[in-house]
Formats: structure tokens, C-alpha cells, sequence
């Protein structure tokens, strides 16, 4: 190779990480749960009607901060519609159920069985405060 | 609505906003419009949001209050101000809507009649944000829940 063929060496560019964009991140406004299953009896279950543990609620007097408040449920889906994959299904909190925090809900669609076990986000509106 | 509620807001109450393109914000504010919507404000300068309305039950009231001195907000901000604006039809069919990308007329920002109420609203509050200290720093951070925050043990 000659003199001109060869290429300068280049410093390599140390890539910074850009922190600004993680500033903006939009913000957390929602409590996680987890969908338990639907509302049952020993042998037999209502799907109308959803059983959800909310993070850090362990009473049913705790429960009653969330009482009426919604609920989304967030899955992908593999076809884009409107630009995105995210789908919801959404939901609001009806009753409290049993003594230990878990809450009834009743979405618009009811649950996929699927998402048994997965996150749901119970929203802090409509707001009381 | 009971009057509990009612009498929690009032003018210069900082509220948190829990949806919308503003969720998180922390704003001033205003009136109650006569729809029942509440007229809000970042103010423009401190944390972007321009004078907007929203509903009660989207909104935590603080108990942080901005002393505003009964401001008297200009009779032309009511709900028509806001009324949203017909959409484009015939979106193709027009040569200059054609070729305009559709990413420029997103955000246009607020237009010279906007501005002009904004800045007149804006500058008795930013004058009473000043007299508290660490207030503009608190209006210009976003409420969040971190780990282990729980909005039920939470005090507003």
C-alpha cells in the first residue's frame, strides 16, 4: 500500500452516554399489580370479574385508597396498528376482596388467561385528593 | 362533589397532573371554568405548560398554595378560548398541505394571542413563586413514584 493509500489514524471517539435522555423519561404515575386469577370458587370461576394484588397493599383497610381507581393492562401485540404494538385493556377497581389487600376489578374486556401472573398498572385517578 | 373537596383548591394550590402531555407536572392553579374544568398554569416559563384546562379528577391538589392576591384572570381565557380547532380535511387534496411534512405542524407552540394572555397571566405568578424559596425548583421537577412509594401512605 502506498503513502497515500493509507488511512489517518483516527483517536477513537469515546461515545458518551447520553444522560439526557433519561432525565426526560416520562414519569411513573402508576402502581404495579399483578393479575391472580379471576374471581372463583373452589371449582368454578367468574371471568367477569378479575383478582388483583397491588404492590405494598396488605390490609383491606388499605385497600380503600384505590377503590374506583383504573386499571390497565399492557401487552404487545406482533401486528403495529397506529404506529405502535402496545395494546391495553382497561379496567377499574371495584371492591376489595378478602382481608389481605387483594382487590376486585372488572375490565372492559375481560382478561386473557394469559395474563395470569403478569403486571398490571392501577392508575392514581380518578383522584380523591 | 362534596364541599370538602371543593374548598381544598383554590387559587395559587399547586396541582400535580396525572395525565395528559403534561402527566407529572407540577402547576398553578387558577379559576374554575364555568364547564367545571379547572384553568391551570406552568407557568410557561418554569415548566412548559402553557394555560390549559383539566378535570378534577385527573389532578392531586398539594397543600403547597402560591399566594396570588386574588389575581384577576382576563374574562377572554374562558372554555371557548379552548375549543378545540376543526380538523384538516381533505388532507391530501390541498397541493401546500401535500408537500408540508405532517412532523412540522406538530409542535407549533403557542400562537401570538396565546402568548400574549400567557405572559400577562404569567407574571404576578412568577413574582409570588420568587418570595418562596426552592418553589420555581419544585414547579419545574416532575412528581414520580420511585421504588418502594406508595401512593396510599403517601401525604399530598
Amino acid at each position: 500500500m502506498s503513502q497515500e493509500q493509507k488511512k489517518e489514524v483516527k483517536p477513537k471517539k469515546v461515545q458518551k452516554k447520553n444522560k439526557k435522555k433519561k432525565q426526560n423519561k416520562a414519569p411513573r404515575l402508576h402502581v404495579d399489580g399483578i393479575f391472580m386469577g379471576y374471581r372463583r370458587g373452589l371449582t368454578t370461576q367468574k371471568t367477569g370479574t378479575s383478582l388483583i394484588k397491588i404492590v405494598g397493599v396488605a390490609t383491606r383497610k388499605e385497600t380503600e385508597w384505590y377503590l374506583g381507581k383504573k386499571v390497565a393492562y399492557v401487552y404487545n401485540a406482533s401486528r403495529h396498528h397506529n404506529g405502535s404494538n402496545v395494546r391495553t385493556i382497561w379496567g377499574k377497581i371495584t371492591s376489595s376482596h378478602g382481608n389481605s389487600g387483594i382487590v376486585r376489578a372488572k375490565f372492559k374486556r375481560n382478561l386473557p388467561a394469559i395474563a395470569m401472573g403478569k403486571k398490571v398498572r392501577v392508575m392514581m385517578y380518578p383522584s380523591n385528593i | 362533589m362534596s364541599l370538602k373537596q371543593e374548598s381544598k383548591i383554590t387559587q395559587g394550590t399547586v396541582l400535580i397532573l396525572l395525565i395528559g402531555k403534561f402527566k407529572g407536572k407540577r402547576v398553578v392553579f387558577l379559576k374554575k371554568l364555568s364547564s367545571g374544568l379547572l384553568l391551570v398554569t406552568g407557568p410557561y416559563n418554569v415548566n412548559g405548560v402553557p394555560l390549559t384546562r383539566i378535570k378534577r379528577k385527573y389532578v392531586i391538589a398539594t397543600k403547597t398554595k402560591v399566594d396570588l392576591e386574588n389575581l384577576e384572570i382576563p374574562e377572554e381565557i374562558n372554555d371557548k378560548f379552548f375549543s378545540p380547532k376543526k380538523p384538516i380535511n381533505n388532507w391530501e387534496k390541498t397541493e401546500e398541505k401535500f408537500f408540508t411534512k405532517k412532523q412540522d405542524l406538530k409542535n407549533v407552540g403557542l400562537n401570538e394571542t396565546q402568548t400574549k394572555l400567557q405572559n400577562q397571566v404569567d407574571k404576578p405568578i412568577n413574582e409570588a413563586i420568587k418570595k418562596i424559596q426552592y418553589l420555581k425548583e419544585y414547579l419545574t421537577a416532575r412528581f414520580k413514584l420511585q421504588k418502594g412509594q406508595l401512593p396510599h401512605k403517601m401525604k399530598f
